[in-house]
């Protein structure tokens, strides 16, 4: 799977192309841990280019969140594809992890969450 | 004198040549052996299987260099060889290293500085040769290991899940293959005093660790089942466990667990983040969705139970993902078709299950990327 990464403002945006599949879930846990050890701590994943995921890629996003929110950063996803979104409305994982519908609205969520956890 | 470095063999009817090739590479650390003829040389090489390299002249009576090299490979070894040669004979030494040469030396005014450097390269590159091979002799051996153990893994897991169920009053339908010999799809069905349990899950992925969390849910749902008569409570303890098991893995369990009340003909459902679950009532096919979150994530998740009426000639069907999501070659998934196939195919649970198998095989052209199961059940 291959990945974009751009910054705006201080959140970083993850665009991974491809599959979300269990031979992929190790990269995208590589690349988040990358972006923690460089003390990163917002992060957008945005989706839109994810054509499948199964339960080992659900599995890799919570993972990911968790290494995220654990660090004391703030992580959402944004612009699932119909299938992706299936699979998180179904798991219930959308109550678990921020979703937003397009990029744009995730960075708006993001900086709004960074701003009260920093209590302003 | 050092040997430690290996042991060399110096093939030349020259024995000017020979003694000065072995002076050198003796004073550089090889035990150096000498041959004047190609029959000697292969006899040392039959005898002597610490030889680890030869240096051989191309012109020499009844066997020349080319000749040697071949009935050496003919032999089956592999040991490096380096051919002398004149000015001249460059065309030659292209020939030798086509029939399994490993390295030429022109023997001119500085063969004392090229040799030692032409050994010690050649002797490198056969050294990570080997190493090579027994690198790739240790992976098939643990491939070879790792088959054996799945193919054990794969007989117990089946051993686990119950093929066949005898439930007195019912009749089931029961399909179960893993994509990858082992996978994390479970079922069971549990008599208890009042009421019958059934079940239906799928661990996320389908490695190793998916098998062994399959087979601790198998145990652990059994034996709730047997002291709790609450599908809330079951799915609640049981979501506790494998938070705590599961920790920070992201892995998950998408359950659907029904407990019916044999008395009152009610079903009783929680489904945590699994498939739609179909009821057939008669005529009618409710769709039983998901009623709360997947196993894993959150100790403190909660879930809504859902109550049906499941009379004798009500069939229940549960499933897993792999049958929803197989695909056809335009990659559309099964799923839009399934309701279409659970309305007409008519039949007991056990011709549902063959029926509905032998139409998603055809659709995907029998490539299942994930585990399959299929459990209908039938109140007779």
């Amino acid at each position: 799977m291959d990945y974009k990464i751009e910054m705006a403002h201080d959140v970083v945006v993850l665009v991974p192309t491809g599959n979300l599949v269990a031979s992929e879930t190790e990269s995208l846990k590589s690349q988040v841990e990358k972006l923690i050890e460089k003390k990163f701590r917002c992060i957008l994943l945005d989706m839109s280019r994810i054509d499948f995921m199964d339960s080992s890629g659900l599995g890799s996003v919570m993972a990911v969140n968790k290494l995220v929110t654990g660090a004391g950063g703030v992580f959402a996803c944004a612009a699932l594809q119909e299938g992706v979104r299936k699979v998180f409305r179904v798991t219930r994982a959308d109550q678990k992890i921020a979703v937003a519908a397009t990029q744009l609205e995730g960075l708006l969520q993001i900086q709004e969450r960074t701003l009260h956890v920093k209590g302003l | 004198m050092e040997t430690g470095k290996g042991t060399l063999l110096v093939v030349d009817d020259d024995a000017f040549v020979s003694e000065m090739l072995a002076d050198i590479l003796d004073g550089d650390g090889y035990k150096v052996l000498t041959a004047e003829r190609g029959m000697e040389a292969l006899k040392k090489l039959e005898d002597l299987p610490e030889i680890s390299l030869v240096i051989s002249d191309m012109n020499m009576p009844e066997m020349n260099g080319l000749e040697l090299i071949e009935a050496i490979r003919k032999s089956g070894s592999d040991v490096p060889i380096i051919i002398l040669t004149g000015n001249s004979e460059i065309s030659v030494a292209i020939a030798a290293l086509n029939k399994g040469a490993n390295d030429y030396l022109i023997k001119d005014e500085n063969i004392n500085e090229t040799i030692t450097i032409s050994v010690e390269k050649v002797m490198e590159k056969q050294q990570l040769k080997l190493q090579n091979i027994q690198l790739m002799e240790n992976l098939a051996q643990k491939n070879r290991e790792l088959k054996k153990e799945r193919t054990l893994a794969s007989k117990v897991q089946a051993n686990i899940l119950p093929i066949k169920l005898q439930l007195s009053g019912f009749q089931t339908g029961i399909y179960y293959r893993p994509s990858n010999q082992i996978g994390g799809d479970f079922f069971d069905a549990l008599e208890t005093k009042n009421s019958i349990h059934f079940l239906i899950g799928d661990i996320s992925g389908h490695s190793t660790s998916s098998a062994l969390v399959m087979a601790v849910c198998n145990g652990m749902f059994r034996s709730l089942g047997q002291t709790m008569e609450n599908p809330l409570e079951i799915v609640t303890a049981a979501n506790r466990m494998l938070c705590q098991m599961l920790m920070d893995s992201g892995m998950f369990l998408t359950l659907a667990y029904m407990t019916l009340d044999r008395e009152n003909n009610v079903l009783s459902v929680v489904s945590a983040g699994h498939n739609p679950v179909f009821l057939f009532n008669g005529t009618d096919i409710e769709t039983i969705e998901s009623t709360g979150p997947v196993l894993g994530w959150d100790p403190d998740d909660d879930w809504e139970v859902l109550e049906f009426p499941f009379n004798p000639g009500s069939t229940l069907f549960l499933y897993t993902d792999g049958l929803v999501e197989a695909k056809n070659s335009s990659n559309e998934e099964f799923e839009a078709r399934l309701i279409e196939s659970l309305i007409r195919i008519e039949g007991p649970p056990d011709e549902l299950v063959t029926t509905l198998l032998r139409e998603v095989s055809d659709f995907c052209g029998g490539r299942f990327d994930d585990d399959l199961t299929m459990f209908a059940i039938k109140r007779l």
